[in-house]
């Protein structure tokens, strides 16, 4: 689906409307995939689908409606949309009024993203094969038992109003991940990369860090669980890191009273430094390395921000009705996360270690108490101890209750950023994010998982 | 009526635009031509599903409505077996051309993974079935209107805020329905509709002079039944005391951490029950097919029919045939029929989830119809039965059981949940927790969850009430599998009893 064709589809679309504000979002999407385990592929596939929603307001009512759109077939796919129109119009004749309504938003300036790789978005099934067997041929040669997924995707996608706003975006991603297990099931190790770009994935290598993490990673020693000092590799960050500070940044909540943000008298805790000083996280859609879509679910253009600067919370994301209420500018909206590094790599946190524990993975992360942003999960395929600036033996898995922004206040070094997907993925969100020494870590019980 | 080899010949002229739900005879014919473009290119096997898939869902807080939503997904998957490998094609294209694509999609797959399989697909025996099943239902969710939907959720959240200190609520309605068609080379022919509904609410109170805020979440459960379930269930008071229940756990002491019997109710135990025993007993969990995602299962075969998993109280049992239970089907994603079997007994592992192509993966292990897609245009593979806690012929009542413990919490409501990659190492937290002293409910506490190694707390249960007390729990998005699917999941038990687990405290001054 180009950029004309979507304006063409959308356009003729809206024009069929009979209610002043109708909002069409569109998705395209080719998606590839070859899951593999034991050594051998097992599932795969290739989807082509079409999506559509379309959001009607008569008056102050609104409704929203979604479908598959065969987008292959430009004249199903606007009559298809007119279908979805007519129902949203009908059913927000019957909802009831939005108390939050806002005017459509009008046209729009958005960043120029480069996203797409053609190479990427329409890769053959045996050129996945190949890329997986030569994953496997490493796997077998270092004598683990590799299992993973390779999935390759292009995509576009399209956001049109009767205000006149229309924004368009187009993007490819290839993800490849694989866990390797040493065959008596005692040691486990886990690598995932990521690019806009196939050639910006290195299979053998991948699989040669994943198969080295689980050969060292056998027989993990029990110790006590408690509070030590530990290094997150930038996987590890991710999961915990990356993936909470999305749902947490909401302003509403802060303002609320019902977040970590939350400060006393109704306000929140923007302009405190609530973080250790060499603490920067910000979004960027333009990002070179993980590039992203610039605009918002309603066509909202989103552009470089920051929310934390030099530990200080610079922003916390306002909707466009919650900034409209409060005085605000709306945003700033995330599709990408970017925490500044440093030079110094994972080898000279590790010598800078007198004693605790490496962490290369976190799983199972989910929230215990949301005022103070504490979670518990768990750590998996591969967990260290360091002693005297070396690693020492690898250990069994620990359950930890931690809150992440306590973390971030309580760092020791920083080290060279990566990008990295969340293991326990939501959507294809993006982060590239360095490795963190910590002054300590809760940890709370022993798992036996391997 | 044309044969199949007149409709091969026309295939790539004549769009079949016109194909939809309704038109349910052309679905006989597009798996007609699939099975014989599929056969022509050397499958083995093939099937096709076309399927579509539909949900409703109002959205509300306090006193005004944030969404009124509703979709619609419609499409089909063919999956081919060419030389031991899978290939699968999905696409929303109802053209012929499309469909002869995506056939060829699915065999071009297959044929390049062929080339690297090392163990070719075996399988199972099966026959052909020509069915069509509707699950149980009285009233389509979908026939309900709008208005009659929003003033229940108006009347939920009027009731959560009549509590002075209550700020906040949402509630939502769901319903959805599945129209789900499969045709394999087999020669069946198999048609289920399916419908779910669910309600739910969240209620907040916050004390700002403290810096603080509780919730409580209803406890209904999601079912597969229509709008009769949620006009049953009495959310409305049921509001009305979780507004009461989220401002005294502002004011409720932290439980102080250690060893206590724990009183789990239905609407608690569901949630441990999916993730520790559920996910266990899944085959290809425990053969490694997870072991990038979801993890592996400390059920190894090596434990089948002599680990002891619980007490003699514990009896699990798989049923993809239960009433309302929301995995409930009549026949698999493979078109196999389905089936109840006991996956741990008198507390001994004997059995797993198992699909068609994975008999005979473990000497005597038999395929027991877990195949499941969550869409038209996702691969199938082996998703969760309903597994529930049988309470068998016990006489016991949830009042005896109580009257047992002099130092023990009772748990309401599944509240945070997290377990290890393996399933050994749980914490399960709830939404309304009772202290229980001396056999009597004394007082609420907060901050309460309990952690536990799995093996061990199955073999603490020292009771289970009977069927009298039976309720079934459950979720519409168990997530599995890579690319993640969702699937809808029931567990049924009856208040159980648990010595001596270890409670901690998740309170910030912990």
């Amino acid at each position: 689906m180009t950029s004309e064709q979507a304006r063409d589809i959308t356009g003729k679309a809206l024009k069929a409307a009979t209610v002043p504000e109708v909002e069409i979002s569109l998705s395209h999407d080719r998606h590839g995939f070859l899951r593999f385990a034991r050594n051998a592929p097992t599932t795969s596939g290739l989807t082509l689908t079409g999506q559509a929603n379309v959001t009607a307001w008569k008056g102050k009512r609104k409704a929203s409606v979604a479908g598959a759109v065969d987008l292959a077939n430009p004249k199903s796919a606007v009559d298809e949309l007119k279908r979805l129109v007519v129902q949203a119009e009908r059913l927000a004749a019957i909802s009831p009024e939005d108390r939050e309504y806002l005017p459509l938003l009008g046209p729009q300036k958005y960043l120029e993203v480069n996203a797409y790789d053609p190479e990427t978005a329409e890769m053959t099934a045996a050129k996945r094969a190949q890329h997986v067997a030569d994953a496997i041929r490493v796997a077998n040669e270092r004598k683990v038992v590799g299992a993973g997924l390779f999935e390759q995707r292009g995509s576009e996608q399209a956001i049109a109003n009767s205000a006149g706003l229309f924004a368009y975006h187009r993007g490819s991603v290839a993800t490849f991940s694989i866990t390797a297990r040493t065959p008596d099931d005692r040691g486990s190790g886990y690598t995932a990369v990521s690019s806009s770009r196939i050639s910006g994935l290195d299979f053998k290598e991948t699989a040669a860090m994943a198969a080295h993490k689980a050969v060292e990673s056998r027989n993990g020693r029990e110790i006590k669980p408690e509070d030590y000092p530990a290094i997150l590799e930038p996987q590890a960050v991710a999961d915990l890191i990356g993936n909470t500070m999305r749902g947490i940044v909401d302003a509403r909540r802060a303002d609320e009273g019902r977040s970590v943000f939350s400060g006393p008298d109704g306000k929140t805790r923007i302009g405190e430094r609530i973080f250790d000083p060499r603490v920067t996280v910000y979004t960027d859609p333009a990002n070179r390395t993980i590039p992203s879509r610039p605009f918002d679910g309603d066509g909202y253009p989103i552009r470089a921000a920051d929310f934390i600067r030099e530990g200080v919370l610079k922003n916390l994301t306002y909707s466009r009705y919650w900034a409209g209420r409060n005085k605000k500018a709306a945003g700033p909206f995330l599709n990408n996360l970017i925490m500044d590094g440093t030079d110094t790599p994972l080898s000279k946190l590790i010598e800078n270690t007198e004693r605790g524990v490496l962490v290369t993975r976190l799983w199972y992360i989910r929230p215990v108490d949301p005022q103070q942003a504490l979670y518990t999960g768990l750590t998996r395929d591969g967990l260290f101890w360091i002693e005297d600036g070396k690693i020492r033996h690898p250990l069994k898995n620990f359950r930890f209750n931690e809150s992440p922004y306590r973390l971030l206040g309580d760092v020791a070094e920083i080290g060279q950023v990566l990008p990295v997907v969340a293991g326990e993925r939501y959507g294809d969100f993006r982060m590239m994010l360095p490795a963190l020494r910590l002054k300590s870590f809760r940890f709370t019980s022993i798992s036996d998982a391997v | 009526m044309l044969n199949r080899r007149e409709l091969l010949a026309i295939a790539a002229t004549v769009p079949l635009t016109s194909l939809n739900a309704a038109e349910k005879a052309d679905r006989d014919r597009l798996a007609d031509m699939a099975m014989e473009l599929a056969k022509k290119a050397g499958a083995e096997y093939a099937d096709l599903r076309v399927s579509r898939y539909d949900n409703e869902g109002i959205f509300t807080r306090e006193r005004q409505v944030q969404n009124v939503s509703s979709s619609s997904s419609y499409g089909y998957g063919v999956r081919v077996l060419k030389k031991g490998a899978w290939g699968f094609s999905a696409t929303n294209d109802f053209r012929e051309e499309a469909l002869a694509q995506a056939v060829r999609n699915a065999i071009e797959i297959a044929e390049a993974n062929g080339a690297i399989q090392t163990r070719p697909v075996h399988l199972a025996p099966l026959k052909a079935y020509t069915a069509k099943w509707k699950s149980a239902y009285e009233i389509d969710p979908f026939t309900i209107p709008i208005e009659r939907k929003v003033d229940l959720l108006m009347k939920v959240n009027a009731a959560a805020l009549e509590t002075k200190g209550v700020g906040f609520v949402n509630s939502y309605v769901r319903a959805v329905r599945e129209d789900r068609y499969f045709a394999s080379s087999l020669g069946s022919r198999i048609q289920q509709d399916i419908v779910r509904s669910h309600g739910q609410f969240m209620v907040t109170a916050v004390d700002r002079s403290k810096g603080d805020s509780q919730s409580r979440r209803s406890m209904m459960a999601p079912i597969q039944r229509g709008w009769e379930a949620i006009e049953e269930y009495p959310l409305v008071q049921e509001a009305a005391q979780a507004g009461e229940e989220a401002v005294m756990k502002l004011k409720a002491p932290g439980v102080e951490p250690g060893v206590y019997d724990l009183l789990l109710h239905p609407n608690h135990l569901w949630l441990t029950i999916h993730e520790s025993c559920g996910h266990p007993t899944e085959l290809d969990r425990a053969l490694g097919y997870e072991a990038n995602y979801a993890g592996t299962s400390f059920l190894t075969p090596d434990k089948l029919g002599k680990f002891q998993y619980g007490s003699k109280w514990v009896n699990m049992v798989a049923d993809r045939m239960q009433p309302h239970g929301l995995a409930t089907v009549a026949y698999d994603d493979d078109g196999a029929p389905a089936q109840r079997w006991y996956l741990i007994r008198d507390g001994v592992f004997i059995d797993y989830q198992t699909t068609r192509e994975q008999e005979g993966l473990v000497p005597g292990v038999k395929a027991h119809a877990c195949t499941h897609a969550d869409s038209w245009s996702s691969v199938v593979f082996q998703r969760m039965p309903n597994v529930s806690l049988d309470p068998m012929d016990s006489k016991l009542t949830e009042a005896e059981l109580l009257s047992e413990i002099n130092n023990g919490i009772l748990i309401l409501g599944d509240g945070s949940f997290s377990i290890d990659q393996q399933r050994y190492n749980f914490q399960f937290g709830g939404q309304v927790f009772w202290e229980i002293k001396n056999g009597k409910k004394t007082r609420m506490l907060r901050d309460v969850a309990y952690q536990a190694r799995t093996p061990e707390f199955w073999n603490s249960c020292d009771g289970v009430a009977g069927k009298a007390e039976y309720e079934l729990g459950g979720a519409f998005n168990d997530g599995k599998g890579e690319p993640p699917q969702s699937n809808a999941v029931s567990h049924g038990c009856t208040p159980s009893r648990f010595r001596g687990v270890n409670v901690i405290n998740t309170g910030r001054k912990s």
